[in-house]
């Protein structure tokens, strides 16, 4: 019988997970061809002075969504890349249905606590989402065409700095340096893929490492 | 504070752009993020060696690279 909430409880009174001003929810497909729009987002974010958060290292079972949804609410942002609209290839040919589902999860986080949370779609090609999710007509896409350089234009678009701005140019170089750093990265780690938690944790380090040094250079 | 209040202070929302957010939160140094993140000092130290050994490799090449190369304009844009 499962445990219900005291008669007269307030559910106001519920604590909720208190929010990182500067976390990122990243909902981006983890397969072999976004390997260099991930690269691109953390070098992006980092650059920026946000901290990127993603699902991966969360683990299966009936935990897996309370925690995403945790992961969710203690972001203040959230970026929802929708590119990966085809089937499948793999039997049986499926569409990946999480990246929706999580930007749902965020809106309506949103929703209910519109200071506390905002969202943006991601997508490469413009006009697409018009059709592949038409609920949300009448909101600004950002549209980077599947490249790094589209990545950080955008996330420029999307966040902006009053002070130390940096340039798409700068952002790049991160990407450059933090995609030569891959095969190092994967050899310590003992990793096959980029996309675990540990490396991802090593890449946020790097990438920001990367800026610190551009920054005591200028 | 309260962090309704916080976040208030610390982020304004464009409504005429539609989708930008102005953000002023202060900028975590490497050091703050990999305690964040729970890394290890021993890492945090491989992961610094990569960075000298990426930079580095990275100089040699714009020593190689001819004047007025594409390269070396592009190294002086990303500085």
């Amino acid at each position: 019988m499962q445990r219900r909430r005291p008669l007269g409880a307030n559910p106001k009174s519920v604590p909720k997970p208190s929010v990182e001003a500067d976390s990122v929810f990243l909902n981006i497909p983890y397969d072999r061809r976004s390997s260099k729009l991930y690269l691109a987002y953390i070098a992006g974010l980092i650059e920026l002075g946000l901290t990127p958060k993603v699902t991966l290292g969360i683990p299966g079972g009936t935990n897996r969504l309370d925690r995403i949804f945790e992961l969710i609410q203690t972001c203040r942002y959230s970026i929802h890349d929708l590119s990966r609209v085809q089937l499948d290839r793999r039997p049986p040919c499926t569409p990946r249905f999480n990246m929706p589902f999580e930007l749902g999860l965020a809106i309506g986080w949103a929703k209910l606590n519109p200071e506390q949370h905002l969202w943006f779609v991601y997508e490469t090609q413009i006009h697409r989402p018009q059709k592949s999710i038409s609920d949300l007509n009448g909101t600004d896409c950002h549209i980077h065409g599947a490249k790094p350089e589209g990545v950080m234009r955008e996330l420029c678009n999307s966040f902006i700095r009053p002070k130390h701005k940096p340039t798409v140019a700068q952002m790049m170089r991160t990407y450059k340096l933090l995609e030569r750093s891959v095969p190092e990265l994967k050899r310590h780690s003992g990793a096959e893929t980029i996309f675990g938690a540990r490396i991802f944790r090593d890449l946020l380090a790097l990438a920001a490492r990367f800026r610190d040094q551009r920054l005591m250079q200028s | 504070m309260s962090i309704q209040r916080t976040i208030r202070r610390t982020t304004r929302y464009n409504r005429r752009m539609g989708h930008s957010v102005q953000i002023t939160t202060p900028i975590p140094s490497a050091e703050e993020i990999a305690d964040r993140l729970g890394i290890s000092e021993k890492r945090q130290k491989m992961l610094f060696r990569i960075v000298q050994r990426q930079l580095k490799a990275r100089k040699i090449v714009a020593k190689k690279a001819p004047a007025g190369s594409q390269s070396e304009k592009r190294a002086k844009a990303e500085r």
